[in-house]
């Protein structure tokens, strides 16, 4: 569905991904593992067009969109969830999650997704006025993935959606992902939790310094004794 | 005065009120999209006035399509503004200040052109609208200020529907908030900060069409309502229904003030309403927000330190030298009027220091710059003339005088951002009609005559070329001493408040108390240029001392480099030398110089200090190669 | 000892209790840990603590010292440090020049000292350094020390805001999540420095939702929900309390 060929990306002068090659077929989850500072955001970044990279390719569906602006990228029904969260702090948590499908053009059933979100954090409802930039880490969080819900692309790509999450949310997040791939969304999934992405992903790409090292199903990296040692502390 | 009166006056200030919204929420809606103060929103009402004027006497168009179009062509108008000059700036990703003084050229070539293509003199409006009032419980309504009201409401009426209930609107707003998020969800950031920027340019232009039949269409127009619009938007909180609030009061303010109490106070008693209504509704309660400065070079460690340990011994004796060497040919090779020039601008550069301090280092807007200068200069010419105090007393009192202003003021620093910008320049146009209305003290508009020149020891400086050696022996010492603040402990703490509120303060830095001292060290500055200034031209009256001069102190610091010590000094120099060197060019001058800002803004973000680190750098790099050559 | 109480603090935000009546005290010389589900006012509480926000009700005593009202930068010079769960740097300062931030309680030369510079001043200019080079050695970033904070990873733009705080030789240390964004490696290492803070007879207080470092290094665990204490105690009682795993920490397994 989405295949990346032999991606270069560079700020300024330094080159941070030295060709990238990966591949996520559709309606699958595909993690991204690696270390601080590898590239991952880079690559996700690339593909939303935030980076246009000095060579190679990004085709999402069979359609070439290297160099495809970011609103070009989520009307093609890829969206992120960006590092960090990133929700508009003056907005309040109701206009946050309908900025999620301002690309789409059916309105009521945004709102009935949006519904859903609320079913999915019931946190988010109680606080749908309150301003988003008030709300606590892990519920920006939530709602930074609420967000990208609403938009219902057909690629997710989500960017450490553990990221300031208690451990209780973080298996429940994990569900809504494994739920939403079952409803036949695809998945690019980016974490620090390694173990946790493995464990629900199809198959996983290790990212060391801006190139793949390593790629294989899931469940044999989560086994492959190097990958537990470097990335799992096993 | 009989009991319509209040009413009438109501009315009519309600009226300039509405067109000080219009304009306000023109200024709103950018400074909401880009954060930017638009300098040139007022140029927008002037050009509305002059296309309709144009449409009018040339074509005979009606006035309704006058006003049509007139609002189409501004707001074309705006958007080649943003397309052509200022979103390269905002690509660049630089700071707040330089977006702003690039409208600032834009806004002075606008007047300049305007002079060369309608003239210096107001044009009258021919009578559009029928002259006979409506009669309304006694009270006489003009039509004209009636549509005024009307279009007022309904424009803000579709804006606040606009922002609040559509999806458009939100997006708006959400990429105003964090652009590069809003792109991932879709919004085409460019495309509506271009939109925005036509809007405000139509609702600008729209303004000028409204109001030209009842001041006449000058190039000046715009300026004059610039300041209160943006007063308005501020009072609203920048907010559509604020705005519109805002300016009705402000408007409703001004004219009951000057028919019920004093025509001459009716503007302090509204920038005093004003200051009462940011400090109580707008100081923040949590520091946040960008900092102004923020992607400028100001990165310490970006100054290239010429004599650091690894550089070789002669370089610190030969740039003394050197220094001193053009120091003393300067004079001997400069002519009288050369010589003025140049210290003006010195004088000049001793007050940009001091507002080097405050904007560049400390990170806070100060419009009210000149009032200390002017503030300075009254000290120093009273003490002398009344006194007859010797120079060397009414120099440093001057330098207190503006420093204890500057502390009383110190309140206003608990605005923050664009609330401080209005705020501080409130103040300084309250200290500035005090200087105009205080006749006991400063005689007004007429001015104070006859200021001494300095005498030292016995030895009158009267001369261009002693007074040069005055100055810099002046700039000299202040700029030592700037250095040695802000290469310090106290200088750290001002940088820290600069780029990060929340995180000084949770390092024990006492916010109100640092940025209160670099503001009484930046005015007390100030003051002791204003006490060169009045005792170098010997005649002073408040027009020195206004906004503009203000703004003119903010651009040195700017176009020199924000947090540079010798940027500030490069500033004055070109700002005070440029429009001198361009007299030649007559009518076209400020059109000139206007764009020579917003080239400056566009190529060097960084400012001309950043010019010349580069070969400074590489003289540092060859001298020490050297050494280490020479070490092996 | 106790180091510090929290009696009875409560912070309202508009109609929503935030913090509710919460009573806790942190003795000297552990590592105590906050932990609790997203928006249950770990976050808050620190900031009452450190004099962001004012409090709604309730007081503060530290070191046997009533800091209840004191704004921030006074909490700060009586010996208490934090960093942010957002991470709040001076970005355009070098690395040193932010850890020589933090020497700010120990040092007093202001505008007038740095006028006429006497020889304490310079004396006191190299201690600051000093100190500051010793925090961010002591967090393993004195090779970056020239570099601008913008320029540094996020993990070590973590670790430098333990720097400054910790160059202030502060009696109290207040971590917010410094283990977010961290992999498992980062995390190690971060277990192993708050360790060595602790045993410099610094007292820490830590919120964090990574359970294996809470459990790991925490003396003491006090759990809240809605702004209400629910469990308090060592690692092992909060971990079986029946409140605890269902309000926090449950979640059924996940397999491939
Ligand atoms: N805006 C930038 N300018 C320059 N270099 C950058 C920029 N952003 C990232 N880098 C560098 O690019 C490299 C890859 O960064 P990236 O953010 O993609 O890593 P990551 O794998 O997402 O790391 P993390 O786990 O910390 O999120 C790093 O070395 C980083 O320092
Ligand atoms: N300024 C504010 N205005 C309104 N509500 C606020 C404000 N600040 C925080 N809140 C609310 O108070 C609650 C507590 O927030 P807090 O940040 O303390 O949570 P937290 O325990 O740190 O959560 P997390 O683990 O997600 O960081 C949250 O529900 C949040 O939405
Ligand atoms: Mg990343
Ligand atoms: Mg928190």
């Amino acid at each position: 569905m989405l295949t990346l060929k032999d991606l270069k990306v560079a700020y300024g002068p330094i080159e941070v991904l030295h060709g990238i090659s990966l591949e996520v077929p559709r309606g699958g989850i595909v993690s991204l593992i690696g270390a601080n500072g590898a590239g991952k955001t880079t690559i996700l970044n690339t593909i939303s067009g935030l980076l246009i990279p000095a060579s190679g390719t990004v085709s999402f569906e069979d359609r070439d969109i290297t160099g495809y602006k970011p609103d070009q990228v989520i009307r093609m029904g890829i969206a992120q969830v960006p590092e960090g969260r990133k929700v508009f702090t003056n907005l309040t948590v109701y206009e946050c999650l309908l900025m999620g499908g301002l690309v789409r053009r059916d309105k009521k059933q945004v709102q009935k997704d949006i519904e859903t979100v609320y079913e999915m954090f019931p946190r988010l409802k109680e606080r749908r006025r309150q301003l988003a930039g008030t709300l606590s880490g892990g519920e920006q969080e939530m709602l930074a993935f609420g967000r990208a819900l609403v938009a219902k692309p057909r690629l997710l790509l989500l960017d450490e959606p553990s990221m300031g999450l208690a451990p209780k949310m973080i298996t429940e997040v994990a569900q809504f992902i494994l739920m939403v791939r079952d409803q036949g969304m695809t998945v690019l999934l980016v974490e620090q939790n390694s173990e946790l992405a493995l464990t629900i992903s199809d198959y996983g790409y290790v990212l060391e310094t801006g190139s793949i090292i390593m790629s294989d199903k899931a469940c044999n990296l989560i086994n492959n004794q190097e990958v537990r040692k470097a990335y799992m502390g096993l | 005065m009989d009991f319509v009166t209040i009413p009438q006056l109501a009315f009519s200030g309600l009226t300039i009120g509405c067109v000080y919204s219009l304009v306000g929420l023109g200024f709103a809606l950018t400074l909401r999209a880009t954060e930017l103060i638009n300098f040139a929103q007022g140029e927008m009402v002037m050009l509305g006035a002059f296309i309709g004027l144009t449409l009018i006497s040339f074509f005979h168009l009606p006035y309704i399509m006058v006003f049509i179009l007139s609002i189409i062509l501004t707001g074309i108008f705006g958007m080649f503004m943003e397309r052509f000059i200022l979103r390269r700036i905002l690509d660049n990703k630089s700071p707040l200040l330089n977006l702003l003084i690039a409208t600032l050229g834009i806004s002075i070539s606008l007047q300049a052109l305007a002079i060369i293509l309608w003239g210096r003199e107001p044009v009258p409006y021919p009578d559009i609208f029928s002259v006979e009032p409506v009669m309304f419980f006694g009270i006489r309504l003009q039509h004209l200020n009636l549509w005024i009201l009307c279009l007022g409401l309904a424009s803000m009426a579709a804006l606040q529907f606009f922002f609040q209930k559509t999806m458009t609107g939100i997006s708006w707003r959400a990429a105003s908030l964090d652009p590069s998020t809003a792109a991932l969800y879709g919004v085409n950031r460019q495309r509506n900060v271009s939109l925005t920027f036509a809007l405000s340019g139509a609702l600008g232009g729209g303004a000028g069409v409204l109001i030209a039949p009842l001041y006449f269409a000058s190039f000046g127009m715009g300026h004059s309502v610039l300041v209160k619009s943006f007063a308005a938007a501020a009072m609203g909180g920048f907010g559509v229904v604020g705005t519109m609030i805002g300016g009705l009061a402000l408007g409703a303010i001004e004219t009951l003030a000057a028919g019920l109490i004093s025509s001459e106070y009716k503007n302090v008693i509204m920038y005093v309403i004003l200051l009462a209504v940011l400090m109580v509704f707008f100081r923040p309660k949590t520091p946040t927000g960008r900092s102004i400065t923020e992607g400028s070079k100001v990165a310490a460690g970006r100054a290239v330190n010429l004599f650091s340990a690894d550089m070789p011994f002669w370089i610190r004796p030969s740039a003394l030298l050197l220094g001193a060497a053009v120091w003393l040919i300067i004079p001997a090779v400069f002519d009288v009027y050369t010589m003025r020039i140049l210290n003006l601008a010195l004088i000049f550069a001793v007050a940009a220091l001091g507002l080097q301090l405050i904007v560049g280092y400390t990170g806070q807007f100060s419009f009210g710059h000149a009032a200390f200068f002017g503030i300075g200069a009254y000290t120093s010419a009273l003490l002398a003339i009344q006194l007859n105090l010797p120079f060397l007393l009414t120099l440093p009192l001057a330098g207190a005088a503006a420093g204890l202003v500057g502390w009383l003021a110190g309140p206003l620093l608990r605005l923050s951002g664009h609330f401080l910008a209005i705020g501080s320049l409130a103040m300084g146009e309250i200290i500035f009609l005090l200087m105009l209305n205080w006749k006991w003290l400063t005689k007004g508009a007429y001015g104070l005559y006859g200021i001494p020149f300095p005498s030292i020891f016995g030895f009158e400086i009267s001369s261009d070329y002693a007074y040069y050696f005055l100055v810099t022996m002046v700039l000299g010492l202040i700029c030592f001493l700037v250095h040695r603040l802000t290469d310090s402990r106290f200088g750290r703490g001002l940088i820290a408040v600069r780029e990060n509120e929340l995180a000084a303060m949770v390092n024990g830095i006492n916010l109100i108390s640092q940025k209160t001292k670099a503001f009484v060290i930046g005015t007390a500055c100030a003051g002791i240029a204003g006490a060169l200034y009045a005792h170098y031209v010997t005649y002073i009256n408040p027009d020195s001392f206004q906004f503009h001069v203000s703004v003119e102190m903010v651009t040195m610091v700017v176009i020199g480099g924000l947090g540079s010590v010798p940027g500030s000094l490069i500033g004055a120099l070109v700002i005070i030398l440029l429009p001198e060197y361009l007299r030649g060019l007559a009518d076209y001058r400020l059109v000139v110089y206007g764009g020579l800002l917003i080239g400056f803004m566009m190529y060097l973000p960084g400012g001309l200090a950043d010019l010349a680190r580069y070969p400074l750098r590489i003289l540092r790099q060859r001298l020490q190669k050297n050494v280490r050559e020479v070490t092996q | 000892m106790t180091l510090l109480t929290l009696q009875q603090i409560t912070k309202n935000f508009g109609g929503l209790t935030a913090v509710d009546h919460i009573d806790l005290s942190v003795e000297k010389g552990t590592i105590h840990g906050l932990i609790g589900p997203n928006g249950s006012g770990k976050t808050t509480v620190f900031n009452l603590i450190t004099g962001i926000y004012p409090l709604t009700s309730g007081t503060i005593t530290f070191n046997g010292m009533d800091i209840t009202g004191y704004p921030a930068f006074k909490v700060n010079q009586k010996g208490l440090a934090r960093t942010f769960q957002e991470i709040q740097l001076f970005y355009d300062m070098t690395v040193l020049e932010n850890a020589m931030m933090g020497c700010q309680r120990l040092t007093r030369a202001g505008a007038v000292a740095a006028l006429v510079k006497l020889p304490w001043v310079t004396r006191e200019e190299a201690f600051i350094r000093e100190k500051a080079m010793a925090a961010l050695d002591f967090v393993g970033l004195s090779g970056t020390a020239e570099e601008a904070a913008r320029k540094i990873p996020y993990g070590h733009q973590r670790l430098l805001e333990v720097a400054r705080a910790l160059a202030g030789d502060p009696e109290l240390l207040l971590l917010d999540e410094p283990a977010a964004g961290m992999n498992h490696a980062e995390t190690r290492e971060l277990m192993a420095l708050i360790a060595r803070i602790r045993e410099m007879g610094i007292t820490v207080f830590l919120v964090e939702h990574n359970m294996k470092m809470v459990m790991e290094i925490c003396e003491w665990i006090t759990v809240i929900n809605y702004g209400q204490v629910i469990g308090h105690g060592k690692p092992a009682q909060v971990q079986a309390d029946e409140n605890v795993i269902n309000a926090y920490l449950s979640g059924e397994n996940i397999t491939c």
